[in-house]
This record gives C-alpha cells, sequence and structure tokens, in this order.
C-alpha cells in the first residue's frame, strides 16, 4: 500500500499545482468581476444606477453557476481522496474539512443566486463563503503538498 | 479507482475496455481542443497576436479578465487529464523513463501552455510562445493516450 501512495506521489504534486492555480485564478477573477465588498457583489448581481450596469440576467448566472456545480465538487472530491489516502490526517478531521469544503462550496453558489433574486444582504454570505472554499483549499493544497514530502504515510482510507 | 490501488494483472485486464472508451474520449478532447484553437486562430503565429494584441495598439490587448479566466479554465482541463493519464500510466507496463518523461514533461508542457497568453501579453509579441506550447501539451497527452492505449491492462513485453 505504502509502495502504491510513493508511485502517486509525483501526479499528487502535479494536481496540486494545478489546485492552486485554480483557486488564485479563481480569487482574481472574483476580485475583478464582483469586487471584494458586499457593496460591489450586490451591484455585480443586481445591477446599478450609477455604474450604469443591469441585473444578472438568470440565462447568464446559471452559464456560471452549472459548469461550477460539476467543476468545484469534483475537484473537492478528489482532493480529499488524495489525502485521504495518503493518510495524512485523521479520520475525524478529514470528515470536518471535507463537510467544510463542500458547505463552503454549496453556500457559496447559491448565495449568488440568493443577491439576485432574494436579498441583497446574501453579498456578505457570497463574500465569505468564497473566501472559506479559497482557505480550504488551500489548506488541502498545503496537505496534498505535504503528501509528497513526507516519507511513510499511512493510509487511512482506501476509497474505491 | 480500486484497480489503481490495487493493481492485479485481473483487475488491470478488466478494466482495459472502459479505460480505452476513456482514452478515446480523450482523443475526441484533443482534437476539439485543436479545433478550439484554429477557430479562435491560436494556430499561427499571426492569429495569435491579432488574438492577444489586437493590432499592436495596447488599447486592443486582451483583458486580464479574459486571460485569468482563460488560465483558470485550462488549469482544470490540464490538471484533470494529468492526474487521470499519470495515474493511468503507474499501472501501465511502460519503461520508468518514459513514464516520468511523459508525466513530467507533460505537466511542464501544459504550465507552459498557461503561461504562454501572459508571456504574449507581456512581451507584446513572441506568439510563437503561444504556439509551441499548445503543440508541446498536445504532443505530451496525445503520445500519453496513445501510449496508454497500447499498454494498458496488458501484459509486460
Amino acid at each position: 500500500m505504502k509502495a502504491r501512495v510513493a508511485a502517486f506521489r509525483p501526479l499528487i504534486l502535479i494536481f496540486a499545482g494545478f489546485v492552486l492555480v485554480q483557486a488564485v485564478s479563481a480569487a482574481v477573477l472574483f476580485a475583478l468581476k464582483l469586487g471584494l465588498g458586499p457593496a460591489s457583489i450586490e451591484s455585480f448581481y443586481r445591477g446599478s444606477a450609477t455604474a450604469m450596469t443591469r441585473p444578472r440576467s438568470l440565462t447568464g448566472l446559471l452559464e456560471v453557476a452549472v459548469p461550477h456545480l460539476l467543476a468545484v465538487p469534483l475537484t473537492l472530491f478528489i482532493v480529499i481522496h488524495l489525502v485521504g489516502w495518503a493518510g495524512l490526517v485523521a479520520r475525524e478531521a478529514l470528515q470536518v474539512l471535507a463537510r467544510l469544503s463542500f458547505g463552503l462550496a454549496l453556500v457559496g453558489l447559491v448565495a449568488g443566486l440568493g443577491v439576485r433574486y432574494l436579498w441583497p444582504w446574501l453579498s456578505v454570505v457570497k463574500l465569505l463563503a468564497f473566501a472559506g472554499l479559497e482557505l480550504t483549499l488551500l489548506a488541502w493544497v498545503l496537505l496534498l503538498v505535504h503528501a509528497f514530502w513526507r516519507r511513510e504515510p499511512q493510509p487511512v482510507d482506501t476509497p474505491g | 479507482m480500486r484497480f489503481l490501488i490495487s493493481p492485479t494483472r485481473e483487475a488491470l485486464s478488466r478494466s482495459r475496455p472502459p479505460v480505452q472508451l476513456f482514452l478515446g474520449f480523450g482523443a475526441v478532447l484533443l482534437l476539439a481542443l485543436v479545433g478550439q484553437r484554429g477557430v479562435e486562430g491560436e494556430l499561427t503565429a499571426s492569429g495569435v497576436f491579432e488574438r492577444y494584441l489586437g493590432s499592436g495598439d495596447p488599447s486592443e490587448v486582451m483583458p486580464v479578465a479574459a486571460l485569468v479566466e482563460s488560465l483558470h479554465v485550462s488549469a482544470f482541463v490540464y490538471g484533470f487529464l494529468w492526474l487521470m493519464l499519470g495515474s493511468l500510466l503507474v499501472v501501465s507496463p511502460v519503461r520508468e523513463r518514459l513514464r516520468a518523461g511523459l508525466t513530467f514533461g507533460g505537466a511542464a508542457a501544459c504550465a507552459f501552455d498557461l503561461a504562454s497568453p501572459w508571456l504574449v501579453v507581456g512581451l507584446h509579441g513572441a506568439p510563437l510562445l503561444r504556439v509551441a506550447s499548445f503543440g508541446l501539451a498536445l504532443g505530451f497527452l496525445a503520445v500519453s493516450v496513445v501510449v496508454l492505449g497500447r499498454t494498458y491492462g496488458r501484459e509486460p513485453a
């Protein structure tokens, strides 16, 4: 088992690199498009008379949401799978971090629709959920990098 | 995933048909990527220059948001492709040097392809970098697909 994890270590490091690029580029895109404050996020979704922008259409929102509803959980699933397989953290801690990551991802995706169609104050939730997801992604990447450098991994789980 | 963790001969042989189908889709994806780059004019130096730098006027340079968006999507595609292809290479009967060359060379080529639009914009020229980076990334991916198609699930020669 240890030998098998060792064979996959370089791939784990490569994948961590690509996930880091995804997370950093997502943060930059968020800052460029939505801004870093609740007011600018609200303006992005609901439009602004001063900035002369229209509210986001449902088509536009779904065009962004649908691919992310596949890509974000898939990325989290693989990352969690690899960290669990490498046996880097205790099962309970793995579950807590996994639930937190998936929860933040879902809240972040849904909050955008909420800002547009329900309550503007959900922009705060959107911002916090995105920041939280970015932090958990960073934690997963660091764990993957640790998996590469660690000499004797002790598998906790071997998901099929 | 079980066949990657416990790669017995029987498990690998049994998983060969679905892996072959996956590799078939991989080949279609590569063709689609070539088509996409072609439609966007990114297979020639002049097309790359026009796409990223317009006529050369600073006002026509591709916006940062568009560059980041492209980086974001491509990192997802390349990341998953190399994780899958690299994992299959680990359990395939290929020489260690070939496996390492494809895995590290391919990942480096894809990283170069992620960086090349920024290099073209940053250098305000050198569009051939973008053409070359895609050629390299595509080459490594295509060779990996072919090598896996021929070796995965088979007895070592």
